[in-house]
């Protein structure tokens, strides 16, 4: 069990209009758990409530529950659940006010560490583990506009992974990123497996198929089928997957 | 990072959101609480007096130069409001857009000077045409501005879809664009009347005063602002009942304007 | 954009539409002008001396405007420091800490006092609000608060659109890092929307600036001018509101235009620097 993510019977609303039906779903530790499915499905809104990001949109409204090996994460403080479920976004979204070096450690100040060593040593541990350290140490304290789009994304992991998350929720990480930043986002993301409950959501088959250890497909907020990608993408049970795979919609 | 001590961090921190919560409600209250006590006030100090027949004249007068103001302003800021709108994005036309937000935000004093120097001097008298014009100098500007935004946020789409369709620019506008947004237009004048009544600056110098309503354009008209403004400057608390039965005419006849405007807007948004 | 051939009937149309553009121009080169006109009579002779001084009695000549300046911009700094504190915390209250039916409820009110007439302020402040508040007596600083509160919806509304403009994606970011909403609004909205609000508030500093009825009611009425915050004083603008019906003399009239001239001027310089700060913004935005 330990850091096992898992869903049961997830249900979420905007307003009246009902966006997942039902979806129950694990995700082990040290595995990464890709969600596929086409625009439009329901798989960032999936995610959104792992880390109970959906209910501060207005109007948003959801059933059911979500586990963290056997902690019920809606019961929690949604601060704490942000705290230990980390997430990194579609568009990398570095703090545009802060320095690189206060992106990073500004999760680590909000969880009340002001001993200025200790989050030096915070910032520089995530920065070597996003392999971002040897590219900005010398302009640490400066803005992070000069950075490129793949850096800002991984500064922005490095900012998710200073807080010291269980799991970490990557929402289609590479659709801005050019194909080279993309591959190095991939491979930090493989690197990461060994120390955390990886979600990666994303659009790109040939993405899932490399990085997955599970795989599973959202269509119109519903869970078809889960399994080992190798299964799911050579033997699919479902016919609508097979629609999926075979690019007749999507 | 020790479990306790995070826990006590978020203790802390969700005390002081609390906290910040609180004095962001009274910040709300403060804002709100000017409101209430005005509109208390002027109930309470106004009622008495608010039916006679001095009130209602300047409350015609102040609807007279209202009225013909709007005759001005309303083509004149409707095709302003189309002009911004048509050549939006253009050089020229942000310029033209500064110098309606310039104008919108001139002290309206200032524009009541002006109307003095160019027709008040010159007819020797103060009238009700000088406070219209005064009025519709203010009200140009704001109610293209409106017009603007009311047009331009919700036609892009099937302005662009009638020139599609190889409908002339004209056409686009009087047979597609303006009929479809004839209710939010009317909002959007409705809303610059209600701003324009509250201004008593720019008639100060205009207007005039006198005893009867509707002696013809070219002479003073009493208005409720002026009158208003004019009995309250003696600061004489013998007056007071009478001043306060004025800024109540003038707020009910405010607000009911905004009401209408309001009205309009929402049922157009259904 | 433009296709090869054009409705003859279009281009007729633009220079119709067109028409109204030249129109606003000329409006406010009427504006300009009358203003220049009825001040040129001391213009032309020394309009930096005339206006020089801090004395102002018209019958012996003296037409020094140090005072009302003054008072203008103490009156207009005293308001505004109120406004912002309350105007930014409602403003964050209403975009940030609620989204229920409360918003739409202060909402529709604070529209509702950005449409109560000016005059019917500086009444309530005359009779109502300043014997309340006795400590108080008329002057800058019952101007300053009157000011204050006549500003508050359209500074709360302005201020309320640069938090609205922070993008979505950079306040998901906070909240993804269990941010709670005070520290979403001190490391992201407030600095991210800083410079947008603070030229919401030179935008509403030039407005309150040019205020002249309310401001003349609850200002008293000054025999001597006086650098007391609490005595009665004068503004560039409630000078102008007193003086000029009654203004009999030519050099009287020439001197009051001459004061709305330099008021023009004050208002000029704080709409320009708003829209230099908006501006920034926008690139700003623009280019993240």
């Amino acid at each position: 069990m330990g850091n096992t993510l898992r869903s049961e019977l997830l249900s979420a609303f905007y307003g009246k209009q009902q966006v997942l039906h039902r979806v129950t779903l694990s995700a082990p530790e040290h595995q990464v758990t890709t969600i596929i499915g086409p625009t439009g499905s329901g798989k960032t809104t999936f995610v959104r409530c792992l880390n109970r990001l959906h209910e501060t949109t207005p109007g948003a409204r959801l059933e059911g529950d979500v586990w963290l090996g056997d902690v019920n994460l809606y019961a929690l403080d949604p601060i704490i659940v942000r705290r230990k479920v980390g997430m990194v976004f579609q568009t990398p979204n570095p703090f545009p006010t802060l320095s690189i070096f206060e992106n990073v450690a500004s999760g680590v100040r909000l969880n009340g560490i002001r001993n200025k060593t200790v989050i030096s040593e915070q910032v520089e541990k995530s920065l070597r583990l996003c392999s971002l350290w040897e590219e900005v140490k010398t302009i640490l304290h400066q803005s992070v506009s000069p950075l490129t789009r793949g850096q800002q994304q991984r500064l922005c992991v490095a900012r998710a992974l200073a807080i010291e998350p269980v799991v970490l929720i990557f929402d289609e990480p590479t659709l801005t990123l050019d194909p080279l930043s993309a591959l190095r986002i991939e491979e930090l993301i493989e690197d990461l497996k060994r120390r955390y409950t990886i979600i990666l959501v994303t659009n790109n088959l040939q993405q899932a198929a490399r990085v997955a250890d599970l795989t599973a497909l959202l269509l119109n907020g519903e869970l078809v089928e889960q399994g080992p990608p190798a299964e799911l993408f050579t033997r699919p049970s479902d016919k609508r997957t097979e629609d999926y795979l075979t690019g007749r919609f999507g | 990072m020790k479990e306790e001590v995070l826990l006590a961090a978020i203790q802390r921190r969700k005390v002081r959101d609390r906290w910040f919560t609180g004095f962001l409600m009274g910040m709300g209250f403060f804002t709100l609480l000017p409101l209430f006590m005005i509109m208390i006030a002027v109930l309470w100090n106004g009622w008495r007096q608010l039916f006679t027949l001095s009130v209602a004249l300047a409350a015609a007068g102040t609807a007279e130069v209202t009225a013909l103001s709007l005759v001005v302003s309303v083509p004149f800021g409707v095709g302003l409001g189309l002009y911004l709108c048509d050549d939006r994005g253009t050089a020229t036309a942000n310029v033209i857009r500064h110098v309606a937000n310039f104008l919108s935000g001139l002290p309206s004093l200032l524009i009541g000077m002006a109307v003095y120097e160019w027709l008040v001097a010159p007819m020797e008298s103060r009238s009700l045409v000088a406070g219209s014009v005064a009025l519709a100098v203010m009200a140009v500007p704001y109610i293209a501005r409106e017009t603007e935004n009311k047009l331009c946020s919700r036609t892009a789409w099937f302005h662009d879809g009638a020139l599609a369709i190889g409908a002339s620019r004209y056409q686009a506008w009087t047979r597609i664009a303006l009929p479809l947004l004839a209710r939010p237009l009317v909002a959007a004048i409705l809303f610059s009347s209600a701003h324009m009544l509250g201004e008593t600056a720019p008639l100060l110098f205009t207007a005039g005063g006198g005893r009867s309503a509707l002696r013809g354009v070219f002479a003073p008209v009493p208005t409720l602002q002026l009158r208003v403004y004019g009995d309250a400057l003696t600061a004489r608390p013998s007056l007071a009942g009478q001043v306060y039965a004025g800024a109540l005419g003038l707020t009910i006849f405010t607000l009911v304007i905004f009401m209408l405007a309001k009205w309009i807007e929402y049922s157009d948004a259904r | 954009m433009k296709a090869p051939r054009v409705h003859a009937s279009d281009r007729l149309f633009v220079a119709f539409l067109f028409m109204f553009a030249v129109f606003l121009v000329a409006l406010f080169v009427a504006v300009g002008f009358a203003l220049f006109r009825g001040a040129w009579p001391t213009l032309i002779a020394n309009p930096v001396a005339h206006l020089a001084g801090e004395r102002w009695v018209p019958a012996q000549g003296w037409f020094g405007v140090a005072y009302f300046l003054y008072g203008t911009l103490i009156s207009s700094f005293v308001g505004m420091v109120f406004a912002s504190v309350v105007g930014v915390g409602t403003a964050l209250l209403l975009t940030q800490f609620a989204h229920t039916f409360a918003v739409k409820a202060i909402r529709a009110l604070i529209d509702v006092m950005s449409v109560i007439p000016s005059v019917v302020y500086g009444v309530w402040g005359l009779f109502a609000l300043a014997p309340w508040l006795r400590f108080m007596p008329a002057g800058l600083m019952a101007a300053g608060l009157i000011l204050g509160v006549m500003v508050l919806p359209t500074l709360i509304v302005t201020v309320g659109k640069m938090m609205d403009s922070v993008p979505q994606e950079l306040v998901d970011g906070a909240l993804a890092l269990g941010a709670t909403r005070t520290e979403k609004v001190r490391i992201i909205i407030l600095p991210y929307a800083r410079i947008g609000i603070i030229g919401a508030i030179f935008l509403c500093f030039g407005r309150a600036l040019g205020e002249a009825v309310a401001v003349a009611l609850v200002i008293g009425s000054a025999h001597g001018a006086s650098r007391s915050w609490f005595a009665p004083g004068n503004t560039l603008a409630s000078l102008i509101a007193k003086q000029f019906f009654s203004a009999d003399t030519p050099l009287l009239r020439s001197s009051l235009y001459e004061v709305g001239l330099l008021l023009a001027f004050v208002y000029t310089v704080f709409y320009i620097a708003s829209k230099l700060l908006v501006w920034r913004v926008s690139r700003r935005v623009g280019a993240v």
